[in-house]
């Protein structure tokens, strides 16, 4: 594993915005940085796409044990969604992705944790990546057939669902362009679809159904939109009145994943696993070295990373009174110099390829930089 | 593990040439314009929406705080 320097394409911006990338610079900071790429080997490659796949076969095992145990309270899920919850995990309704956060230093792979619900860095990974490649490297490879893995599972959901299928986010410039891609990919598959944002989501409390922007009934809508916002707002209830009427993806039951006291439930049922890293829901325990993450919180917001009982960052936001999860620290340059976070994607429960983030500092955030990759 | 053909994105493309207000006024656009009275909207979307301006203020006091020249 190496990290090169080059020079940019010279119309990189241009190009990158071609393939939907618009939001290639953010807060005036280069957020796709091609002016770097991480070099692999297969064999390293082989190990993420492993560890990933294993930690799904956990994450599904750590999903029975949370409901078998009744522990939906230890993730803070408010009692109304909890009969949804388990209605769903068990009758699998339409599932499409999620992106696991793996730190990985040539060697060892550890899982920083799960966004299961409204992963997002997908363009650059899917897309912008590809294009990269073809133009700069065509003779090497990528790890990288995201785009196939959604077409393919779009087709086979399409028996199973109700058209047009609706895509809904906030009114953001990644957001939309994530939904547009999603859109793209379901329109390849042979799907109808629709996009609008969460706000114009309609309630038509007569006949009992969300609505579109022309009164229309939605029976199917992806949402890049986490559940825990949706529960607290005001059409929350009726999201879960209307579950049977409405298929949502992603399903409910991904709070489950999405919420970080999953990585304490996973290493109470896998202690020491290669995979993990120590993980508590009570407090640090015996940990020198940790970070202190909100179980519902996003996009590095309201983390405290705690070295030799000094506190070297901490981040604000307004997570802080879901609960924490105290997670060992892991360095995330390894051996060498620049920090670095493998977004391992999955489709279907089904590996299927990375992108990797930079952060500056001990957190990752939306705007830490997302550099292409390769390998030989 | 590589791909066999490049990625197709007419959509995606077509979008971001556009640019995103043009979908977001589409949307809005075919929006009836005479909504029943039986109908709601903005019940989704009002959780994240308040929590933005709260990240911005925290994150100004924070930057200034941080670039004060503090110890």
């Amino acid at each position: 594993m190496e990290r090169h320097r080059i020079l940019p394409r010279p119309d990189w911006q241009k190009k990158v915005e071609q393939v939907g990338l618009t939001y290639h610079t953010v807060r005036m900071e280069t957020y796709w940085d091609e002016s770097t790429y991480w070099e692999f080997s297969a064999a390293e490659i082989d190990r993420i796409e492993a560890a990933t796949s294993e930690l799904q076969q956990m994450c599904l095992a750590a999903g029975d044990s949370i409901l078998d145990n009744d522990r939906l309270g230890d993730l803070r899920i408010p009692p109304p969604a909890c009969a949804r919850i388990r209605e769903t995990w068990n009758s699998e309704p339409p599932a499409l992705y999620g992106r696991m956060d793996l730190a990985f230093d040539g060697r060892d792979v550890k899982l920083l944790e799960y966004n299961a619900d409204t992963p997002t860095s997908l363009v650059e990974a899917a897309v912008a990546q590809w294009y990269w490649l073809e133009e700069r490297y065509p003779e090497a490879d990528q790890y990288n057939s995201i785009h196939e893995h959604l077409v393919a599972k779009w087709k086979e959901l399409s028996g199973y669902m109700r058209q047009p299928v609706y895509f809904a986010c906030e009114s953001c410039d990644e957001d939309w362009m994530t939904i547009t891609y999603l859109r793209d990919t379901a329109q390849q598959a042979g799907l109808g679809t629709e996009a609008l944002v969460v706000r114009d989501i309609g309630w038509d409390s007569a006949s009992q159904r969300f609505v579109d922007g022309g009164n229309r009934s939605m029976e199917t809508i992806f949402k890049l939109y986490p559940w825990e916002a949706m529960l607290a707002d005001r059409f929350g209830p009726h999201a879960l009145e209307t579950m049977g009427k409405t298929q949502w993806i992603e399903p409910i039951w991904k709070m489950m994943w999405s919420n970080k006291a999953l990585l304490a439930i996973l290493w109470e049922m896998y202690p020491n696993h290669e995979l993990l890293l120590p993980a508590y829901l009570d407090g640090p325990r015996n940990l020198d070295e940790w970070v202190q993450k909100p179980i519902l919180g996003r996009e590095g917001a309201n983390v405290t990373v705690k070295l030799g009982g000094i506190t070297v960052e901490s981040t604000p936001g307004r997570y802080g009174e879901g609960g924490f999860v105290w997670q060992q620290y892991v360095d995330l340059a390894g051996s060498g110099t620049s920090r670095k976070v493998i977004g391992s994607w999955l489709v279907d429960g089904e590996p299927c390829g990375m992108g990797v983030r930079e952060p500056d500092g001990y957190v990752t955030n939306n705007s830490s930089r997302f550099v292409p990759h390769l390998f030989r | 593990m590589r791909k066999s053909t490049a990625v197709p994105i007419a959509l995606l493309s077509a979008v971001a040439i556009a640019g995103m207000p043009v979908e977001v006024a589409r949307a809005v656009h075919t929006r009836s314009s005479v909504v029943p009275a039986m109908i709601e909207r903005g019940g989704f979307g009002e959780t994240l929406e308040n929590y933005w301006p709260l990240i911005g203020v925290v994150g100004v006091i924070f930057l200034m705080s941080y670039f004060s020249g503090g110890e």
